[in-house]
C-alpha cells in the first residue's frame, strides 16, 4: 500500500515540476503568462490525474489490498498510453519491488514478511481434522499434503512448527498463474521445512539448500524490477531454477540420508505383503480374530501380534517395526479386517511422499492383501487336515472345492505379487534410480501406487501420471470399486464360508451347504471369468485382465466349462 | 523362529545325501563346517533357523537326525571337517553296526526294537523348537535301513505328530544297472506303500535318471555317489530356498506343497533342474533367460525322474511349481508363460484349471553362480505311476518265482504269511489306477479302485 501511494506521488512528480515550473515562470515574468498557456501546461496531466483519482477511487471503495493492486494496475497498464501508461508502470514498479522483497524472503528463509496480509500467501491455522477432504475452494492444490507436512512436524516433537500455508487467489496478481504460485508455495514450504531440520550435530544446514546459486538468484530477483515492464516469463524461470535447486537439494536428502530405497522396501514388505513369513506368522498369531467383531482391545492385540511375530523372526531391525502401528476403528458391530489401519511414521523428510492419502491407499491394498492371504492359510489348514486322510477312496465334495479354491487363490496371489507388485515396484525402483530431482521421485512413486490399484481391480479409472497428479487428493474411497474386484472380494467370501464349514467337526452334516457353496462359487468364477473376457473384448484395460486370465484360465479349462454350458 | 523343519536321515543313502544337503545349507547362510557364522554373513536376512538351532550368538546348529544301523557312512560323516557341526546326540548308531543286511524287513522289525531311543531323539528336538512345521525324511527305498526303518518311522510319525507335514526325499534304485540287492523290487514296494499312505509330500528322485544326467548332460562317465548326491542336494536346498529366504509367497512348506498336490494320495512330486553344469566344467555362461529356463524346465531330459515314454500320450501335469533364482526382471514371467501356452509345451489334467506357478527366489550372495538364471521345477506329473508301475512289474516277477522270500520268513511280520507284501502291491495298483484315473475328465467322481462295498464301509 505504501508502494502504491509511492509510486502515484512519483506519477506525479511531473505534474509538480510543471506546476512549479509554471509558478517560477509566474513570478518571474508576471505579464507574459498567459491563461492560455498556463492551460496548456496544466492540461496535459488532466488525464492522469484524472486517472490516478480513479484508481484511489477504486482502491479505497473495492478495499483492494496487497498484490491485488498489482492485479488492478496491470489491467491499467493494457489499456492505457501516454504518461498514464507510464505513470502505472511506475507504480507497479515500486509495487512489485515490495513482492520482490516478500518473495525473497519467501523463497530464502521461508518466512513470510507481511504485516498487512498483502502476499497472496497467507498462513493459515492448522484445521482440526487434518485429512479434511472439503478442500476450500479458495485453497487451490495439495491443502492435504501441505497438513501432512505440518503433521509431521507435530509428530515429531522437537520440531513445534505446525503451520501451514496455502494460496489466497483472490490476492494473487492475475498474470502469474495458478500454478506458478503453487511453486512459489512449494518452495516457500519445503524451505521453511528443511530449516526445521536439525541435523545430528545440532547444526542448522539451511544455508547450502541452494548452494551457491542464491547470490545468483537474488540478483536475478532484483533485476527484475530494474526494467521498466515486469516479466512474467522472467520470473517464471527463476522460480524453475529455484525449484529445480529446492528439489534437487530434497532428493539428495530422500536418496542418501533416508535412504529411500529402504523406506519403499518397507512400504512393500509391510503394506504389499512382501514380507510374507511376517503376515504367515502374524495371522496365525491373531487367528480368527480378524475376522470378529472388532473388540476394545483390537488394537493392542493386533500391535503385540506384530512386534511378536517380527520379534520371532529375529532377522529384523527393532526400528522398522516401530515405524508401523496399528489402529482400529471402534466399530463393534464389524470385522475387525474391515476396520483395522496400519500406521507408519516416515522419517523425516520422507513424509513428503508418504503422504496420509498415499498411506490410506496402501492400507485399501494390505487390507485386500491380508485378507487373500489370511484365506491362503485357512484353506492350507484345510488341506492338511485333507491330506492325512489318505485312506479313504474316492474324492469328496470338500476336497473338490477345496482344490478350486485354492488354485482361484493361488493364482491370484501370483498375479498381484509377480505381474502386479514385483513388476511395478522394479519399474519404480528404475525411475528413481534415473530421477534427478524429487518431483520425479514423489511422480514416480505416485504412479506406482495408482498402477499398483487399478492393477489390482481395486479401483475403476485408467491411471495415467497426469490425471494421477491432478487426482491424489481425492478420497479413493469415493471411487467406484471395481466390478472385477468386486467378484473377487465375494470369492473371498466364499473361501471364508468354506473354511468354516470345512473344518467343523463333522463336514458331513453340511454336505447340502456346502454343494450350495459349491454352485456358488462355479457361478461366480465364470462370471469373472465372463466378465474378464468382455472386458478384454472392449481392449480395455487389456494388458492386466489377460495376464490375470492367463494365470487363471492357464488350461483353458474355465472357457472349456463355459463352452460346454 | 517359526516353521522349522526336523530332516531325519536314514541308512547309507539317506546320510550321504543328507551330509550334500547340509554342506550345501553352510554354504548358502555362510555358515562354517565348525558351525559359526563366517564373518560376512552376520548381516543376512535369511532364515537360518528354518533347518538350523542357534547354540550361542555364533554356532548353529542343524536340526538334524542323523540314523543308521552300521556304521560306514556315519563315520565318513564323524571324520569329515563337518564333524562338528551336528549335535552328536542326534546321531545314532545301532550298537551292533550289522546293519539290516538290504532286508526292509531287518530294517523295519530294528526299527521297532530301537523305537524308543529313536522317537527320544526325535521328540526332543521337536520340542526345542518353536512351532515345527514338519519332517523331512532322506532315505532311500531299496536298501534295508532307509526303506524298512523308513517305512516303521513314517507309520509312527504320522501317529505321534498327526499334525505335522511329512515330506520324504526318496531315492529310487537305478534300473539300468543290475542290484546287487537282489530282494530290491521287495524293498521299494513294501516302502512304497508306506510312502503313500504315511507320507504327505514324496520328492522322487530316481537314480536312473540322475545317472543318465550325469553322463549325458555332465559327461561324467561313471559318476560317483558324491556327483550323483551333489545333483541330490542341489534340488532339496534350492526347493527349500524360499523358505529360507524372505519371500512373498511359499513362506512355508505347506504353502509349498499344498498348490502341487489337489488330492492327497497323489503326492508324488518329480523334479527337473536347469542348468545344470559340473563342478569340473567351466561353465559356459549363457545368457539365459526366464523363458528359457522354464522351457528347459519341461524338457524330460532335465527331469530327475525317468518315465515310461507315453505312447498314448494321455499322461499330463496336475500342477507345477517353478523356483525362479537368479536376476529374473518379473515382466518376464507373465511373457514365458504365454509363450508356453501358445507352443502347447505342457499338457495338463482335463479335470481342473492348472497352471504353472512361478516362485522367484533369492539365492545365496555367498555361493558365486556362473549363471545369470536358474530354476526348479516341482510337478505333479501323472506319468509318475509308470515309475510304479515299473516297481510292480519287477516285483511280479520275483514273486512268481517266490525268489528270496526266505529273508523275510525270518522276521515278524512276515513269519505267518506274506499278506504285508500281498497288501502293499494293492495299494501300490491302486495308486497307479489313480494316477490313471487322474488323465480322465471324470476323475473328481472316481470312486477309487476298491470294492462298492468298502466305500459304503468307509463312509
Amino acid at each position: 500500500m505504501k508502494a502504491f501511494c509511492e509510486g502515484l506521488s512519483q506519477s506525479l512528480e511531473p505534474y509538480r515540476q510543471d506546476l512549479k515550473q509554471l509558478e517560477t515562470q509566474f513570478l518571474t515574468e508576471p505579464n507574459s503568462t498567459s491563461i492560455m498557456s498556463l492551460l496548456v501546461t496544466v492540461e496535459k496531466h488532466a488525464p492522469l490525474l484524472e486517472f490516478i483519482n480513479k484508481i484511489i477511487k477504486e482502491v479505497d471503495v473495492k478495499q483492494i489490498r496487497g498484490c491485488q493492486i498489482l492485479s488492478h494496475l496491470y489491467e491499467h497498464t493494457l489499456f492505457g498510453f501516454g504518461e498514464v501508461k507510464t505513470a502505472t508502470r511506475r507504480i507497479s514498479l515500486l509495487c512489485h519491488k515490495i513482492l520482490i522483497k516478500q518473495l525473497k524472503s519467501w523463497f530464502f528463509n521461508g518466512t513470510l514478511l507481511d504485516p498487512h496480509e498483502e502476499f497472496f500467501i497467507r498462513n493459515v491455522k492448522v484445521v482440526a481434522q487434518p485429512t479434511g477432504d472439503n478442500t476450500n475452494d479458495a485453497t487451490l492444490m495439495n491443502s492435504t499434503a501441505m497438513t501432512v507436512m505440518s503433521m509431521g512436524f507435530a509428530g515429531s516433537q522437537d520440531k513445534s512448527y505446525v503451520k501451514e500455508y496455502e494460496i489466497k487467489i483472490d490476492r494473487l496478481p492475475c498474470y502469474i498463474h495458478v500454478r506458478l504460485a503453487n511453486q512459489i508455495l512449494f518452495i516457500g514450504e519445503t524451505i521453511l521445512m528443511l530449516s526445521c531440520d536439525v541435523d545430528s550435530n545440532g547444526l542448522r544446514n539451511v544455508n547450502n539448500f541452494f548452494e551457491d546459486r542464491e547470490d545468483e538468484l537474488r540478483a536475478e530477483l532484483d533485476s527484475l524490477v530494474t526494467e521498466e515492464v515486469f516479466s512474467v516469463i522472467r520470473l517464471e524461470k527463476i522460480v524453475d531454477a529455484l525449484k529445480f535447486c529446492v528439489t534437487k537439494y530434497l532428493w539428495t536428502l530422500v536418496i542418501h540420508r533416508s535412504d529411500l530405497y529402504s523406506h519403499l522396501k518397507y512400504m512393500k514388505d509391510f503394506f504389499l505383503i512382501g514380507w510374507g513369513e511376517l503376515f504367515v506368522e502374524f495371522l496365525s498369531k491373531t487367528g480368527s480374530k480378524l475376522q470378529a467383531n472388532v473388540t476394545s482391545f483390537a488394537a493392542k492385540n493386533l500391535n503385540l501380534a506384530l512386534i511378536q511375530s517380527a520379534r520371532s523372526l529375529l532377522s529384523m531391525d527393532e526400528n522398522v517395526i516401530s515405524k508401523f502401528n496399528f489402529t482400529v476403528v471402534k466399530n463393534p458391530n464389524e470385522k475387525l479386517i474391515n476396520q483395522l489401519f496400519l500406521n507408519y511414521k516416515p522419517d523425516w523428510p520422507l513424509q513428503l511422499l508418504f503422504t496420509p492419502p498415499i498411506i490410506e491407499n496402501y492400507n485399501t491394498l494390505f487390507k485386500f492383501l491380508l485378507r487373500l492371504k489370511k484365506a491362503q492359510l485357512d484353506l492350507h489348514k484345510i488341506w492338511l487336515s485333507d491330506t492325512k486322510m489318505k485312506k479313504r477312496s474316492g474324492i469328496p465334495i470338500t476336497w473338490k472345492l477345496r482344490t478350486r479354491l485354492m488354485y482361484f487363490l493361488d493364482n491370484l496371489q501370483y498375479y498381484l505379487q509377480v505381474d502386479v507388485l514385483e513388476s511395478e515396484y522394479s519399474a519404480l525402483v528404475h525411475s528413481v534410480r534415473n530421477s534427478v530431482d524429487f518431483d520425479q521421485i514423489q511422480l514416480a512413486h505416485i504412479e506406482f501406487q495408482a498402477n499398483v490399484l487399478s492393477k489390482a481391480f481395486i479401483y475403476v479409472g485408467e491411471p495415467s501420471s497426469t490425471n494421477v497428479l491432478s487426482n491424489h487428493n481425492q478420497n479413493p474411497l469415493s471411487i467406484t470399486v471395481h466390478p472385477v474386484n468386486h467378484l473377487m472380494s465375494s470369492l473371498l467370501d466364499m473361501s471364508e464360508s468354506f473354511c468354516l464349514l470345512a473344518s467343523s467337526p463333522s463336514p458331513r452334516d453340511h454336505e447340502r451347504d456346502l454343494s450350495l457353496l459349491e454352485a456358488k462359487f462355479n457361478t461366480t468364477i465364470s462370471n469373472l471369468i465372463v466378465l474378464m473376457c468382455e472386458l478384454r473384448r472392449l481392449r480395455s484395460r487389456s494388458v492386466q485382465i489377460e495376464q490375470l486370465l492367463t494365470r487363471l484360465d492357464y488350461n483353458k479349462w474355465f472357457t472349456r466349462e463355459l463352452i460346454g454350458r | 523362529m517359526p516353521c522349522e523343519m526336523i530332516t531325519l536321515q536314514l541308512g547309507q543313502c539317506g546320510n550321504q545325501i543328507g551330509f550334500e544337503f547340509w554342506k550345501k545349507l553352510c554354504a548358502e547362510h555362510g555358515i562354517n563346517p565348525e558351525g559359526t557364522l563366517e564373518s560376512f554373513a552376520t548381516e543376512g536376512t535369511d532364515r537360518k533357523d528354518v533347518f538350523f538351532y542357534q547354540a550361542d550368538d555364533e554356532h548353529y546348529i542343524p536340526r538334524a537326525v542323523l540314523l543308521d544301523l552300521e556304521p560306514r557312512v556315519i563315520h565318513t560323516i564323524m571324520n569329515s571337517p563337518y564333524a562338528k557341526l551336528y549335535n552328536p546326540e542326534n546321531v545314532y548308531l545301532s550298537k551292533d553296526g550289522g546293519g539290516a543286511g538290504n532286508n526292509w524287513a531287518s530294517g523295519y522289525s530294528q526299527g521297532k526294537k530301537l523305537q524308543e531311543e529313536i522317537f527320544d531323539i526325535i521328540d526332543r528336538e521337536a520340542d526345542g523348537s518353536d512351532s515345527l512345521e514338519g519332517f523331512v525324511l532322506c532315505h532311500s527305498i531299496a536298501g534295508g535301513t532307509g526303506s524298512g526303518m523308513g517305512s516303521y518311522l513314517l507309520e509312527h510319525l504320522a501317529d505321534r505328530f498327526p499334525k505335522k507335514i511329512i515330506q520324504t526325499y526318496s531315492v529310487f534304485p537305478n534300473q539300468d544297472e543290475i542290484s546287487d540287492v537282489v530282494v530290491q523290487p521287495y524293498n521299494s514296494l513294501l516302502t512304497l506303500k508306506r510312502l503313500t499312505l504315511n507320507a504327505d509330500c514324496v520328492v522322487v528322485l530316481d537314480n536312473t535318471a540322475l545317472n543318465r544326467i550325469a553322463a549325458d548332460r555332465l559327461h561324467i562317465e561313471n559318476p560317483s555317489f558324491a556327483q550323483i548326491n551333489s545333483l541330490v542336494s542341489t534340488i532339496m536346498a534350492v526347493s527349500t530356498s524360499t523358505l529360507r529366504y524372505p519371500s512373498y509367497m511359499n513362506n512355508d512348506l505347506i504353502g509349498l506343497i499344498a498348490p502341487l498336490i489337489p488330492t492327497p494320495r497323489l503326492h508324488f512330486l518329480m523334479t527337473g533342474y536347469t542348468p545344470l553344469s559340473a563342478e569340473h566344467e567351466v561353465a559356459s555362461i549363457r545368457k539365459t533367460t526366464v523363458l528359457d529356463v522354464m522351457r528347459r524346465l519341461l524338457q524330460p531330459k532335465n527331469m530327475m525322474v525317468s518315465t515310461a515314454p507315453d505312447r498314448m500320450s494321455q499322461h499330463c501335469y496336475m500342477s507345477i511349481l517353478n523356483i525362479i533364482q537368479g536376476e529374473v526382471d518379473p515382466c518376464q514371467v507373465h511373457k514365458s508363460l504365454q509363450r508356453i501356452r501358445e507352443r502347447k509345451l505342457v499338457n495338463f489334467i482335463p479335470w481342473s484349471p492348472a497352471g504353472i506357478q512361478v516362485a522367484l527366489s533369492k539365492k545365496s550372495p555367498y555361493v558365486p553362480t556362473s549363471h545369470r538364471v536358474s530354476g526348479l521345477m516341482l510337478a505333479n506329473h501323472t506319468n509318475i505311476s509308470s515309475l510304479f508301475d515299473r516297481c510292480l512289474n519287477q516285483y511280479d516277477k520275483l514273486r512268481k518265482r517266490e525268489a528270496f522270500l526266505e529273508q523275510f520268513r525270518k522276521e515278524e511280520m512276515f513269519m505267518e504269511s506274506l499278506d504285508e507284501l500281498d497288501d502293499s502291491r494293492r495299494e501300490v495298483e491302486e495308486l497307479v489306477a489313480e494316477y490313471c484315473a487322474a488323465t480322465r475328465p471324470d476323475y473328481l467322481s472316481w470312486g477309487g479302485a476298491r470294492t462298492e462295498e468298502d466305500q459304503t464301509k468307509s463312509h
